[in-house]
């Protein structure tokens, strides 16, 4: 069964079979050829695993990112970031990286980051004479903020695996989302100064204050959705149900983008992404009860305690092994089949689970820019109108700052638990 | 253009198969926008379990499950649409490498995969529907039928749609995009 299970997963993913057909035919497969367990269990099991309130915040922070986008978000986002720290040398690439994060703030998603603010930086660095290449480097980096900053797609979806806190979850994406914004912005700047790529024009105070002004209603949403959730109101779903509510709210009322007919249009492509992600992780829900039948859990464990004498050993073990997993496997199929198998894991090596969460999910976002999968790559080069093998050279320097990020979360996990601690 | 086969049937052959992606087309769409209402629906009740359990402190019982619900409709059958339009997520690194016949014999073998798959979980779906009937949802007390029938109704669209695919990009434009 599992020989079956591994061989069909491989050949239809190389075929480029969609992940989530792969998964779940491999998974239907072992189990028509290798066992006789009844075969309804394949749609009981694809039933149960989205059949679930926790996971139900991502259609809702999808449809939120979606209608505040349409509303102009990322111009008004980039603005307010230009006019804060677009003076300084290497300034555009700086701004990126700091709207990356605002926007985070509002997308839990690293694709819908990166394509939302590289959409408007992109060519304006290139217009300032950055290198292409070096444009993308910087926007398919900063986009891995969007899973990193709350909220977070990739948080609802191991919390709802492993039975975390998800609000815990949130606020321990915080210090490491911090961290990882402050050692790009350093790379980008040291690569600026290098090439002497300047900085635009210093903002008047008046100018800084109108840009504040025009983008607080968005910069907003995260203080409702985290507030409403620490202060006890709501529940993430819930408070991602306020945000559509909010962001619907700002995009007719506010700013007056929104009318029927476009937010028909948005609605359907917010399902298509929603069906997109949770329809893998329904089959991704199938291949992990899978696993656990054929005593995965169990085998895994086995290896881990005879090969790693500690904490710190297994740290290292378990980073290499996320890393090159985020290197060639979608994120959130990733999330459901591995964090159920490993999250027990860490915790029998005295590990926090949010600590290993936001470990397992850093390693993942940063697989999303690592060539030659990484997704955030393929849409900052389509952006930037390159080809993917001239963006590797750039991307290098951000990927070399990401891993020490990585390892310094890995080894210091006040980083993660400390503000979690403090407010739960 | 195909000149191995004879002109007339090849002409009236491609009339039916543009014809059935008008159809399917339009029933798509139709799909697309009942399932955005769906959405809109599922946040509406969301909005209101909070506003009724913390304004009039009177909690809905059934908002959290109709929302459920609708959900899983919104992810399978969104899933089917997805199938047409190419959306579902894969890693279409080795297809590139390829030439053109290659990439055509490669993109068969994806969609005879996913119709394999979705014909397998629609003659399942049979058992499954028969083993539910006679259970009702906890808050709505609806039959088991009508949220695990999303799984077989979204496997049917999406081979309808894998088979639109193919007409669509492997016959009729011989496989260019």
């Amino acid at each position: 069964m599992i020989g079956i299970l591994f061989i069909a997963l491989a050949i239809l993913f190389i075929a480029g079979v969609p992940i989530a057909i792969a998964i779940g035919l491999s998974g239907l497969l072992a189990l028509w050829l290798g066992s006789d367990i009844p075969l309804t269990v394949i749609l009981q099991r694809q039933f149960t695993a989205v059949d679930s309130f926790p996971l139900m915040a991502i259609p809702f922070f999808i449809l939120a990112g979606t209608l505040m986008e349409a509303g102009g978000i990322s111009k008004r986002l980039v603005k307010f970031g230009n006019a804060l720290i677009g003076h300084a040398p290497g300034g555009l690439a700086v701004v990126s990286i700091v709207s990356s994060m605002f926007f985070a703030a509002i997308s839990g998603s690293t694709v819908a980051t990166a394509a939302a603010i590289g959409m408007v930086l992109i060519p304006a660095m290139k217009n300032l004479g950055y290198k292409p290449s070096f444009a993308g480097a910087v926007q398919a980096s900063a986009g891995n903020l969007g899973i990193i900053i709350p909220p977070s797609i990739a948080m609802v979806v191991y919390g709802a695996a492993t039975n975390t806190s998800i609000s815990a979850m949130f606020i321990g994406g915080f210090a490491p989302g911090f961290l990882m914004t402050g050692s790009l912005i350093l790379v980008a700047y040291l690569i600026c100064r290098k090439r002497g790529y300047s900085g635009g024009r210093r903002s008047t105070l008046r100018e800084l204050i109108s840009a504040f002004h025009e983008s607080i209603l968005a910069l907003l949403m995260p203080v409702i959705i985290l507030g409403g959730i620490y202060g006890g109101i709501f529940t993430p779903t819930e408070a991602a149900a306020a945000a559509v509510a909010y962001a619907f709210i700002i995009g007719t009322f506010v700013y007056k983008e929104l009318n029927l007919r476009k937010i028909t249009e948005l609605l359907g492509q917010s399902v298509i992404t929603t069906a997109g992600i949770m329809f893998l992780i329904a089959t991704a829900g199938l291949f992990a009860w899978i696993l656990t039948r054929i005593n995965a859990p169990k085998m895994i464990a086995d290896f881990f305690l005879t090969y790693a004498s500690n904490k710190y050993v297994f740290l290292l073990y378990i980073n290499v092994i996320l890393f090159i997993v985020g290197m060639f496997f979608e994120t959130t199929a990733a999330n459901v089949i591995l964090a159920p198998l490993l999250a027990p894991i860490a915790i029998s090596f005295g590990i926090d689970p949010i600590h290993f969460g936001l470990i397992m999910i850093v390693n993942l976002a940063v697989g999303m820019c690592t060539p030659p999968l990484g997704v955030n790559l393929f849409v900052a080069c389509q952006i930037a109108d390159i080809r993917v093998d001239e963006i590797i050279p750039a991307i290098i320097p951000f990927l070399l700052i990401l891993i020490l990020d990585i390892l310094i979360i890995s080894y210091v996990p006040a980083i993660v638990t400390w503000l979690p601690g403090l407010l739960l | 253009m195909e000149s191995g086969t004879p002109p007339v049937l090849t002409s009236a052959l491609r009339k039916t198969m543009e014809r059935y992606l008008l159809i399917i087309d339009r029933v798509n769409e139709c799909v697309l926008n009942l399932l955005g209402i769906l959405l809109a629906i599922m946040s509406l009740a969301i909005v209101f379990q909070v506003i009724s359990r913390f304004i009039f402190k009177f909690p809905i019982p059934w908002s959290e499950e109709l929302a459920r619900y609708l959900m899983v409709f919104c992810i399978f059958l969104g899933a089917g649409y997805a199938v047409r339009r190419g959306k579902l997520i894969g890693i279409e690194y080795v297809q590139q490498l390829l030439n053109t016949k290659g990439r055509v014999v490669v993109i068969l073998f994806v969609h005879l995969s996913i119709v394999f798959f979705l014909i397998f979980v629609i003659s399942i779906s049979k058992d499954m529907l028969l083993t539910v009937k006679n259970q009702v949802s906890p808050a709505m007390q609806i039959s088991m039928i009508i949220p695990y029938g999303a799984i077989p109704a979204g496997a049917v669209l999406g081979v309808l749609n894998s088979v639109a695919f193919i007409f669509d990009r492997i016959i009729l434009t011989d496989g260019k995009e």
